[in-house]
């Protein structure tokens, strides 16, 4: 089975998701959350704790924060990725407070460099440097969404 | 009418560095003195529009501001940096680093506070003020506060609250430029929600 790329969130400093856009998502999402906005507020708060207990449970920091315990970001080690039986979540947190959260199939690799790239060549190119997108507030640019569409096919992510 | 959203220029690196210090990511060029002009008319529009040096120089901080916490998304994913451990770190990456992507400058940092929370960013070229002449009737003037502005925004995307001010400035008989950066407060990451929601 070739990889798939099942959905993508992208998220401020605030926990706002300022972008969301979905490939296959077969289980709606009011069978699951509700709501499309309670599912990104509880997608925000996995990450976020995610984060805090990776920090926390991090087995090489001689000074480890106490959980709960605000941080700065990046402070501490980060999560990359979790997989599970059905599918893969990557994450990549930009030290100034953007995050990018991917869904794939399971047989994809490290794709730490991809989210990377993503946000180097079609973040910034599509969105920061939009003069209409208002840094931190939800946005709905359809050449940043034609953007990531082309980005994960050229990288066989998407079944056409 | 000056409209509030910022000139984006952009300025080409293609200086080879030294062996041991960080790559400087390479950006589209475009020719320094249009640069120069161009920003040498957007102060003399500036001028005429509010005739008040305080309000040009407050004017000039906006914009910057508003090009920094824009900026500084494209400087991180150029430069691919992680987080800067410390402000003093942040401080040579702004100096070394980022001047140097953006503006073809070099700028050192030095004097240090003794609690490590306030820095020189002290540079000698400058591509903004490249032909300027400063009348007297103008002494009040912070010919390049967008600079001030824009390390303020792009810091406070990082959460690091700053003030950055000119100290010496070449166009007033100075032997270089300095800019003094001063940290304020290093922001933690709180969690958005409250509990009721």
């Amino acid at each position: 089975m070739s990889p798939q790329c099942f959905n993508f969130y992208v998220y401020n400093r605030q926990g706002v998701c300022i972008h969301y856009q979905e490939w296959y998502r077969p289980k709606s999402v009011t069978q699951g959350t509700g709501s499309q906005a309670d599912d990104q507020k509880q997608m925000f708060g996995l990450f976020w704790t995610l984060n805090n207990f990776c920090a926390t449970m991090n087995p090489k920091d001689a000074s480890k924060p106490a959980l709960g315990q605000p941080r700065k970001i990046g402070e501490g080690c980060r999560f990359n990725s979790f997989t599970t039986n059905c599918y893969k979540l990557h994450f990549y947190e930009t030290p100034s407070g953007i995050k990018f959260i991917l869904n794939t199939s399971r047989d994809v690799g490290d794709l730490r460099d991809l989210l990377i790239a993503l946000y180097d060549d079609v973040f910034v190119d599509k969105v920061i440097k939009n003069p209409l997108y208002i840094p931190g507030q939800a946005f709905k640019i359809p050449q940043f969404n034609s953007g990531v569409d082309r980005f994960l096919s050229l990288r066989g992510m998407l079944q056409q | 009418m000056i409209s509030n959203e910022p000139p984006r220029q952009r300025l080409i690196i293609n200086m080879p560095t030294a062996p041991g210090k960080a790559p400087v990511p390479v950006l589209e060029q475009m020719n320094s003195e249009i640069f120069t002009l161009t920003y040498g008319s957007l102060i003399r529009q500036l001028i005429t529009d509010f005739e008040d040096l305080d309000e040009v120089n407050k004017q000039l901080d906006t914009m910057g501001y508003n090009i920094g916490i824009r900026l500084v998304d494209e400087f991180l994913a150029k430069a691919r940096m992680g987080k800067c451990s410390s402000f003093r770190e942040t401080a040579e990456v702004i100096g070394k680093q980022a001047f140097q992507m953006f503006i073809n400058v070099q700028a050192s940092v030095t004097n240090w506070s003794s609690d490590g929370q306030e820095c020189s960013l002290v540079f000698t070229d400058n591509p903004l003020t490249e032909f300027v002449e400063l009348p007297e009737e103008y002494r009040d003037l912070k010919y390049c506060n967008i600079l001030c502005g824009v390390i303020r925004g792009a810091l406070e995307m990082v959460s690091m609250d700053v003030e950055c001010r000119i100290i010496q400035d070449m166009l007033k008989g100075d032997d270089c430029y300095e800019l003094r950066i001063k940290l304020k407060e290093h922001k933690d990451e709180k969690f958005p929600y409250t509990e009721d929601d």
